[in-house]
């Protein structure tokens, strides 16, 4: 057995290359002059070579049961197929929504109109291109009603009979001046020429204020003009609670004769502040409750009930809230 | 297809010589369209494809074992001028190409002698061995791999081992190949 396995050997080493020349020189004489060891030799060829070939049958089966077309054959077809299908669907997606944004678009204007823009509602900034020019149109007609109502004047009439300076003129003037003072101090071409700049910017928050402008003006002694579209509620608790804080104000400054303005303006990046110059007070993000003066200040209650000073100043300030409670104590009695 | 790592020319040779299969798949898969295009425009079929591309794999593979592999240019490129050397020669073979010189014929059909129809009933009595034997012997055979590679890859104690186990199976071979031949009906 030994020495058949190291003829097999001997056989391998020839077969697969592994003899020096030499050693090969040597075998190949050996096998020509020794015909017996040819025999042998060719059927270990043979044996070989079919190992050989079922090992090539193997790799083959190995190679075609491995075999996954390539991406760009199939695969890249049915991508770019399905690709299409997909743009082909989104664009009529987007031609059919764009289609119904015209359609809800013209939807959402007369809604923007119908809902009135209460001074403490925030309109959400989506809105803004679309209802720009119907709330211009709104506000127009807001200003053009405030002129024409006669209702709250007719209070402010009451509140001026019990102030001296009342005396001076009878109440239809008095009317007449207020009439008068709304339209060229709060109407005038001028306000809306200010308005104008900032339509260009803040086109939204601009004519939401001066729907509040309007809405939401009071006068420290006097007037109270009120929306006359508003909620009746409102329109009764707000005179009133005015008027009662006006009564106060004539007793302590009796000779004072100032009036304020307040202007609740919405601020469009939320900016917390207030201006004060030529008697009008524009607070911005906060609500009017009343004013007080004392010791010579002004002083602002906000819906909130928070205090504020209010010094003369031309730019826009920060709200300087009073944190001394003997003075708040003072302002909340007066 | 995605998430397999992809060999570059240089890991696919080292990876071939190892021995690893999935490196032989991508020099396969990889280069199937153009194999295709080529021999299904040349008169081929998909059986054909199959067949030259397999044995085009298997050249580079023998190449790359024996260190005959000198890459001058890209795997893909010389693999494919071996799909058309063989698909040429198959051709050839089947008389589909007219052109071919007489001395080509004569060399042609002195091999086939041999080859093809005895080599066939042997490759069978490989089949019939069971697995184990036919993995030793085609590691040492065909994939010519050393004793230990082999011990390692089939798990044996050792090359002594796998010496002792191949030596034990060639014999099995040869003795059924004697039982069913006489070595003159192949060899006379």
């Amino acid at each position: 057995m030994k020495e058949n396995q190291d003829q097999i050997g001997l056989f391998d080493d020839y077969l697969l290359n592994r003899m020096t020349s030499g050693e090969r020189f040597a075998f190949e004489e050996k096998l020509d002059s020794d015909n017996d060891l040819k025999i042998e030799f060719n059927t270990h060829a043979l044996l070989v070579s079919a190992i050989k070939e079922s090992g090539k049958d193997e790799l083959k089966a190995h190679l075609k049961a491995n075999f996954k077309k390539p991406a760009t054959l199939v695969v890249s077809k049915w991508i770019y197929a399905s690709a299409a299908v997909i743009l082909l669907f989104g664009c009529l997606y987007f031609i059919n929504n764009s289609q119904r944004l015209d359609i809800s678009q013209e939807k959402t204007n007369p809604e923007a109109i119908a809902e009135p823009v209460k001074p403490d509602t925030i309109i959400p900034e989506n809105k803004e291109e679309i209802v720009l020019n119907e709330n211009k149109e709104k506000a127009n007609a807001i200003m053009e009603e405030v002129e024409a109502s006669p209702a709250p004047i007719m209070m402010d009439d009451r509140a001026d009979n019990d102030m001296p300076m009342a005396n001076n003129s009878p109440a239809d003037g008095k009317m007449t001046v207020n009439k008068e003072e709304m339209r060229s101090e709060e109407f005038s071409p001028d306000v809306f020429s200010d308005r104008k700049t900032y339509d260009t910017t803040l086109a939204v928050n601009n004519i939401y204020s001066a729907t509040v402008f309007t809405n939401s003006q009071y006068s420290l002694n006097k007037d109270v003009v009120k929306k006359p579209g508003e909620k009746q509620l409102e329109e009764k608790a707000k005179p009133s609670s005015v008027e009662r804080k006006k009564s106060k104000s004539d007793v302590d400054d009796n000779n004072n004769p100032d009036k304020y303005k307040v202007e609740e303006w919405e601020s469009p990046v939320n900016f917390k502040g207030y201006n004060f110059t030529d008697g009008t007070i524009k607070i911005f993000s906060i609500k009017l409750d009343h004013i007080v003066e004392y010791n010579l200040n002004l002083y602002l209650k906000s819906k909130e009930g928070s205090w504020y000073l209010i010094n003369q100043t031309v730019k826009f300030l920060p709200l300087n809230e009073v944190t001394d409670q003997t003075i708040k104590t003072i302002l909340e009695n007066k | 297809m995605f998430g397999v790592k992809k060999y570059n020319d240089l890991e696919l040779i080292q990876e071939i010589k190892k021995g690893n299969k999935a490196a032989l798949s991508q020099l396969y898969n990889d280069n199937y369209n153009a194999a295709r295009g080529h021999i299904l425009k040349n008169s081929g079929t998909q059986d054909d494809v199959d067949d030259v591309l397999q044995d085009a794999v298997i050249v580079i593979w023998e190449k790359i074992k024996n260190g005959n592999l000198i890459l001058e240019a890209k795997l893909s490129t010389f693999l494919f001028a071996i799909v058309r050397n063989q698909w040429l020669k198959k051709l050839n073979k089947a008389g589909k190409v007219d052109r071919m010189n007489d001395w080509q014929t004569e060399k042609l059909s002195e091999t086939r002698n041999f080859q093809d129809m005895d080599l066939k009933k042997v490759k069978d009595m490989v089949m019939e061995l069971g697995d184990a034997c036919r993995q030793v012997l085609s590691m040492f055979y065909f994939e010519e791999m050393d004793m230990e590679s082999i011990a390692k890859r089939l798990n044996y104690a050792n090359s002594d081992t796998v010496k002792a186990k191949k030596y034990q199976c060639f014999k099995k071979l040869q003795e059924n190949f004697l039982a069913r031949y006489k070595k003159s009906d192949f060899l006379s």
